[in-house]
């Protein structure tokens, strides 16, 4: 008796869920007689809507309506309903409903399911014949068969259409028929077991049942589950120490319905499934707390807490950017929130229960910007690493650091004392600039806008470190190459780090990051030697090793130790990706900044 | 010194013969371009960028050679598949005159405009000019001029104010 309330339930949430079906002209039938619809049953809000009239003409009761008042007065029950009101009165108890009764094209309708429920009619929805079916009956699993057999429905009095049907009798699935409700005797809930497990699972070991609601309400928080068509003694009530539920309870609700109530430390949702075995696995949402953004070591993060690590979809917004994460099986613990912030290209920064099952994290951008797959950083603790470009700069970050992973040397950021660099100056030169845009990218990336970026970058952190920072331009403006020097000199800079990115005379021809330095200069030769090696270890493109040149416009005008670094090359297409990437950009910088801390410090000895 | 150049310039030659017959299979077919170097006679390279990294290759050719046929030989592009020309699109020579051991080049502005830009890019270009036109007697330094006018720089690195020597770095010894 288990399997056709399982597949009642399966079925039964993909008709409710699927709108075609609603489209389609569905059929009632009160026991075995077809209900002459005036008009197709009304699906709303996923709740099937029958007319009022029904309950006079078919189902026995003696409906009064005055103005917006409902009454249904059958011999046993009444039910009181307002128009427009998500509420009923059944012998005086207050109900919620999900939808509230409403006027449409002359007709009230009111929701099917709460009717059957309230009136303990099995409801069955017959595949074949396109429609539901409403009965008093005794419990009759093989609805369909009997349907399809004729025993009383072979000549229906009205609407003829159920003839065929008939003519194509044939073996069928009980699956066919969906018996949603359906008074029995002699079912029990045998057991209900905590299984706990990140996702606080309870299942409620169930020889049989005929359907089932659940609320989830607050004040106190718990989650209540009237299982109907279940009779027998309640199992005893269970105390659980869980971060989710505190106790689960049951006891007798009336005749045929038994009421589980599992007491929760904060409403969470929570997904109801059928156990292939039989009985109902309810299992909860993960709670997410502790939603923050932020940035560690230089990178941005979304950092959260929770049991485990859920499953994450991502989209993309045009207008405004957004990168939507929707958190898969959560429920947000803390207030949704909607905030202005400034960190990176995140202007905006929303997250808010989307839907029961799904927490929406909502980044509004004034750049791309691309996840990466949830780290754990620490037990319950999760990050959702950000880089700042679009989807596929990062697809090509990714390529190229695994293209390039083979010595198993990662960034390792060097730990920096405050103050570090204090004493020093340091001349930074972005390459090009204002009418020269040095060389330009297959997507039109202007080198002299990569060099600046890079440059202001590098700045950043050599200022925090201690170093006066002169910059040759710290906009896009055109300096001469002779005049850059000069600047370096007048500053009395101790050392000169020129920034540019690279091409090779045939486009997409090389890859790879390359340092020049002052030939003949032993210092520049060793600055280089180890800004080169900090660069490639933070960028991990291909090492082109460091050339001495006396030939450079930008190394003749000084003697400071002076060394040109070429990133990238600009005019290969997965190097470009990256260049024009904030997140590389600030790596580039980042390695650049390491090199002349170690040249700096190695130096000193 | 001649005689350490004729003798770095037979190896160069006996790789480069090699290298091409590797290249085109064996025996040299009638289509494939040149070069059969007789070593007994004279001969002079061209530098063109190499396919495999970002730096000059030789491609040499039988004769003693003159300015022009070096310079025609640059602007026309490598014979040899494995080299690239590095001379943008659209240059032409606008003269050229010897002064002592400096040889003036003016080129058309294409050499400018039409340069891709880059520091590699950059080297490419003007020592292929620079390295070709040395190793002719008597050309110690080039000085590359734009429109027959004095340029800073061609792509905003190299300092081109002045005549430049040739530069062994940019030789790839890996290319042949």
């Amino acid at each position: 008796m288990k399997r056709p309330a399982l597949i009642a339930f399966f079925l039964l949430s993909f008709l409710l869920f699927s709108p075609s079906l609603a489209d389609a002209s569905l059929k009632l039938f009160v026991d075995d007689v077809e209900v002459a619809l005036q008009r197709d049953l009304v699906m709303i809000n996923g709740n099937y809507m029958i007319p009022l009239w029904v309950f006079a003409e078919h189902l026995g009761a003696q409906v009064q309506v005055d103005q917006s008042h409902l009454q249904i007065v059958f011999p046993d029950q009444t039910i009181q309903m307002q128009l427009g009101a998500e509420f009923a009165l059944v012998d005086g108890k207050e109900y919620k409903l999900e939808v509230a009764p409403q006027l449409l094209d002359g007709e009230i309708i009111v929701p099917l399911r709460f009717m059957a429920d309230q009136r303990h009619l099995s409801l069955t929805y017959i595949q074949e014949l396109n429609g539901f079916r409403l009965s008093r009956k005794a419990p009759r699993f093989s609805g369909l068969g009997s349907l399809l057999s004729g025993e009383g429905l072979g000549a229906p009095t009205e609407g003829g259409e159920a003839q065929p049907v008939g003519s194509e009798r044939e073996e069928k699935e009980p699956g066919a028929s969906v018996v949603l409700y359906e008074p029995s005797t002699e079912r029990g809930l045998k057991e209900i077991a905590f299984l706990g497990g990140p996702r606080a699972t309870i299942f409620l070991d169930l020889e049989s049942y005929t359907g089932y609601q659940t609320y989830l309400l607050e004040h106190p928080a718990r989650l209540v589950i009237d299982l109907y068509g279940v009779n027998g003694d309640p199992p005893p009530a269970l105390e659980v120490d869980s971060p989710v539920v505190s106790s689960i309870r049951a006891s007798r609700f009336d005749e045929q319905t038994l009421r589980v109530v599992c007491d929760l430390q904060a409403p969470t949702g929570y997904q109801v499934l059928p156990a292939p075995e039989g009985g109902l696995t309810i299992e909860f949402n993960y709670q997410l707390t502790a939603l923050q953004l932020e940035e560690v070591e230089g990178n941005l993060v979304l950092s959260f807490a929770s049991s485990a690590a859920p499953e994450v979809h991502t989209t993309y917004l045009q207008n405004p950017l957004r990168l939507v994460l929707d958190f898969q099986d959560t429920t947000l613990m803390t207030r949704s929130f909607d905030l202005t912030v400034n960190l990176g290209p995140v202007v905006r920064f929303r997250a808010g229960q989307h839907s029961p099952s799904v927490t929406r994290v909502v980044l509004e951008l004034s750049e791309p910007l691309a996840s990466l797959p949830i780290e754990e950083r620490a037990a319950g603790s999760f990050i959702v690493p950000l880089f700042q470009g679009t989807a596929s700069d990062l697809a090509a970050y990714l390529r190229t650091q695994q293209d390039q992973r083979s010595g198993g040397e990662g960034t390792e950021l060097l730990p920096v004392q405050e103050g570090v660099l204090s004493g020093l100056v340091i001349a930074v030169d972005p390459g090009h600039g204002g009418s020269d845009p040095g060389t330009i990218g297959y997507r039109g990336t202007f080198e002299k806008d990569v060099n600046l970026a890079i440059s202001l970058y590098l700045g950043e952190l050599l200022s925090e470190a201690g170093a006066k920072v002169v910059y040759t331009r710290d906009s896009d403006v055109y300096v001469s190459i002779f005049r850059r020097p000069e600047i370096a000199l007048e500053a009395q800079a101790d050392l000169f780090v020129s920034i540019h990115v690279n091409s090779h005379i045939e486009r997409g021809r090389a890859r790879g990051t390359e340092t020049l330095y002052r030939a003949g200069d032993p210092i520049s030769e060793r600055f280089a030697r180890i800004v080169q090696d900090e660069l490639v270890k933070a960028i991990t493109l291909i090492d082109r090793r460091i050339w001495g040149r006396n030939d450079l416009a930008v190394f003749n005008g000084s003697d400071i130790p002076s060394i040109l670094v070429e990133v990238g090359f600009l005019d290969h297409p997965d190097e470009e990706v990256l260049l024009r990437a904030p997140g590389f950009q600030e790596a580039a910088a980042q390695g650049i900044f390491n090199g002349i801390v170690r040249f700096y410090l190695e130096n000193k000895r | 010194m001649k005689k350490e150049r004729i003798l770095a310039g037979l190896l160069l030659a006996a790789l480069a013969v090699l290298a091409v017959r590797a290249a085109v299979g064996w025996p040299v077919s009638q289509e494939a371009v040149p070069v059969v170097l007789d070593v007994s006679q004279p001969f002079y390279p061209v530098y063109f960028g190499s396919r495999e990294n970002g730096l000059l290759a030789p491609e040499f050719h039988q004769g003693t050679g003159t300015v022009e046929e070096v310079l025609a030989h640059l602007l026309a592009g490598p014979s040899l598949e494995q080299l690239i020309s590095v001379i943008p699109a659209e240059t032409v020579l606008l003269g050229y005159r010897q002064s002592g051991e400096t040889l003036y080049v003016s080129f058309s502005h294409h050499l400018v405009t039409n340069h891709p830009g880059g520091s590699t890019g950059e080297i490419l270009t003007v020592y292929s000019i620079v390295n070709s036109l040395t190793d002719l007697d008597g050309i110690e330094q080039v000085q590359i001029l734009v429109e027959n006018q004095v340029i800073d720089t061609l792509a905003g690195h190299l300092n081109l104010q002045r005549a430049l020597r040739k530069d062994h770095t940019a030789l790839g010894s890996s290319v042949l």
